[in-house]
């Protein structure tokens, strides 16, 4: 066994034998990590983390960081990430609306999309080469006869998107919804989070409870490209053409984002502390598909993982 | 089916719904005498949503006054005002009362009253719903800069900031829902001294060609969030089933029919009374996506309020 069981409670990490730490260490070739709470929280960085991942790709790991959010720009997390000190090319870095590009090309899509997201969002796709519809984009008149002139439309949308949007209304998802009656037009879901962090003591309702008024009132369960969705999983296993999943290990915050995404892939996963799970909240999870196999502090502790092995072998 | 044998409509037995076209002279005769009472919807039903009278409706309703039955609207549009419903009744010469009208606004209103309700209201309705609030002399938080486009973690928390002293949450049909204003009512929900009623609550409307979602879907999220169930007073609510039955007092819910074109909010509603149910296809819902055999089954079926003349 390379893994922790999974009917076992997850172990720190740091309190590892001297033996366990070094086949931990070499039961992975790949590091599939998180970034919001991991690398960083909202506003302020979390110490040490730059030297957790470079301690890993020093002992010769790939790595790819997998977020949810897409609100953000590549841009910002390029510049962000270079400030860390953490080298990671922009190949390395999915999120939904990234995700959603390569499933939208690998499925050859090619039909009009209506969109619910942000707009750094809506530009990846544009960037793409896909054609979007959004809007209505301001609050509408206050009558039936506005209603249906918004909602109803004939264009030939095939493909309905939704991720975060802070100006979602509800002409928005009744829109949706009519395109969705189509047969042929898909629904895509990016991030699927109930409540999403945004900020320091910031959390809005998600992009979840809307995706499931419209996988309710048209049947459809769509696809997802936002942790921890079944498609997003499919597209790294083909994508980094991964056979043995065992050798994956994810690290991340959530319990149900990373790691029931994780163990829903195969992966071994590590939860770390430095974000929207506390300890408590570990102990008091008893479904076992979002049992960690680990569990640290940091991704800092990492490195310090890293290091002793490292000593112990000298 | 447990719950099929505890409805107390006079139809027997929970059988596949009954075309009234299909109906024989003497069975006709049997449904026309089996009610006293008649709760009728009005979009969909007696009037499109967007327009006109439904042809025949108007004939429909004067022949069911003709005959004594008891008749009361319960509408879940509070777009309309309950004066503008009977001006729209006038029009075609039907002489409806004030009191004849269930409708949301006016029963949230009298909700407030009945808990000697005091204190500011955050109100996710249309501009008429507010008014007649106001007109009562509640008290609303002021609206925000509604439509404001948010582009930013600032311009958010500004938009959701929740600071008044807010004492009950009040959601309708709202036709510019938005996530900042759930977002609003989640957070005064968290005080649990904070009242939570809901108006219209379908949960799906029949609109255009079909069905469209309806503000129940939203109830449901701020439902969810804040973790409380509201009292809902519009249908398809529990909260409206005793202001319903203190219209037919004399009469059992088996001697009640209710006339409506929505499965989901007038059909199941009904049912939940004990009344016996009649679906219109006028509003949207067609033939073939009538339930045979669940909650939102109907006991009769025609196309138009209008059949009642015509079969009757």
């Amino acid at each position: 066994m390379e893994s922790a069981p999974n009917d076992q409670r997850p172990e720190h990490i740091l309190k590892l034998s001297q033996e366990q730490r070094r086949r931990f260490l070499n039961s992975f070739d790949r590091v599939f990590s998180d970034i919001d709470g991991v690398v960083w929280c909202m506003e302020y960085d979390i110490p040490g983390v730059a030297d957790g991942y470079s301690a890993l790709q020093g002992m010769g790991k790939e790595l790819s960081f997998i977020t949810n959010n897409s609100v953000r720009s590549m841009e910002q997390y390029e510049r962000r990430f270079q400030k860390l000190g953490i080298k990671v090319g922009e190949s390395e870095l999915w999120h939904p609306a990234q995700s959603i590009v390569e499933y939208l090309r690998r499925i050859k899509f090619d039909g009009l999309i209506y969109i619910i997201a942000s707009e750094p969002f809506k530009s990846v796709l544009r960037k793409a080469g896909f054609q979007l519809l959004d809007g209505p984009n301001e609050f509408i008149k206050e009558n039936f006869g506005s209603l249906a002139k918004h909602i109803f439309d004939r264009e030939p949308v095939r493909a309905v998107i939704l991720d975060v949007d802070f100006n979602l209304t509800s002409p928005k998802v009744l829109r949706a919804h009519i395109y969705l009656r189509h047969p042929d037009c898909l629904l895509i879901h990016g991030a699927t989070d109930t409540m999403l962090p945004v900020g320091n003591d910031l959390r809005i309702i998600g992009p979840g409870p809307f995706q499931k008024i419209l996988v309710e009132a048209t049947g459809k369960p769509g696809a997802t490209l936002g942790k921890p969705g079944k498609e997003l999983g499919e597209i790294l296993l083909q994508h980094y053409n991964i056979r043995d999943p065992k050798r994956v290990l994810m690290i991340g915050d959530m319990l149900e984002q990373d790691v029931q995404f994780g163990r829903q892939c195969g992966f071994q996963t590590l939860l770390v502390l430095s974000g929207g799970c506390t300890l408590s909240e570990l102990r008091a999870e008893s479904s076992p598909e979002r049992l960690p196999d680990y569990y640290a502090d940091s991704v800092a502790d990492l490195a310090k993982l890293v290091n002793d092995v490292a000593k112990a072998h000298v | 089916m447990n719950y099929l044998q505890t409805k107390g409509g006079s139809t027997s037995t929970p059988s596949k719904p009954k075309y009234l076209k299909d109906l024989n002279a003497e069975q006709l005769q049997t449904f026309c005498t089996s009610f006293d009472t008649v709760f009728c919807d009005c979009d969909g039903v007696v009037w499109y949503t967007l327009g006109d009278f439904i042809p025949g409706s108007a004939d429909a309703i004067r022949q069911l006054q003709l005959q004594g039955k008891q008749l009361t609207f319960v509408t879940n549009n509070s777009i309309c005002s309950v004066e503008r419903h009977i001006q729209r009744f006038a029009r075609a010469q039907l002489k409806i009362d004030k009191q004849q009208i269930v409708h949301p606004a006016q029963t949230v209103c009298d909700y407030l009253k009945s808990q000697n309700f005091e204190g500011l209201i955050y109100c996710l309705a249309t501009a008429s719903f507010k008014e007649l609030l106001l007109s009562q002399g509640f008290h609303l938080v002021p609206e925000q800069q509604d439509g404001v486009q948010i582009k930013n973690l600032c311009d958010l928390r500004s938009a959701i900031q929740a600071e008044h002293q807010v004492k009950a949450v009040i959601i309708d049909v709202d036709f510019n829902m938005s996530l900042a204003k759930i977002m609003r009512a989640y957070q005064y929900l968290q005080n649990p001294q904070c009242l939570f009623i809901a108006g219209a609550a379908d949960g799906v409307v029949p609109f255009g060609a079909g069905e469209v979602i309806g503000p129940g879907a939203f109830i449901d999220i701020v439902a969810l969030a804040a973790g409380r169930q509201p009292v809902v007073l519009g249908k398809p609510g529990a909260g409206l089933m005793p202001i319903l039955r203190e219209r037919h007092v004399g009469s059992p819910p088996a001697r009640v029919l209710f006339i409506g074109d929505s499965p989901g909010s007038d059909i199941v509603f009904a049912r939940q009374c004990g009344y016996q149910t009649l679906l219109v296809l006028s509003g949207g819902v067609c033939a073939a996506d009538v339930a045979l055999d669940d909650q939102s089954a109907p006991d009769y079926v025609t196309d138009c309020l209008g059949d009642l003349t015509n079969f009757i």
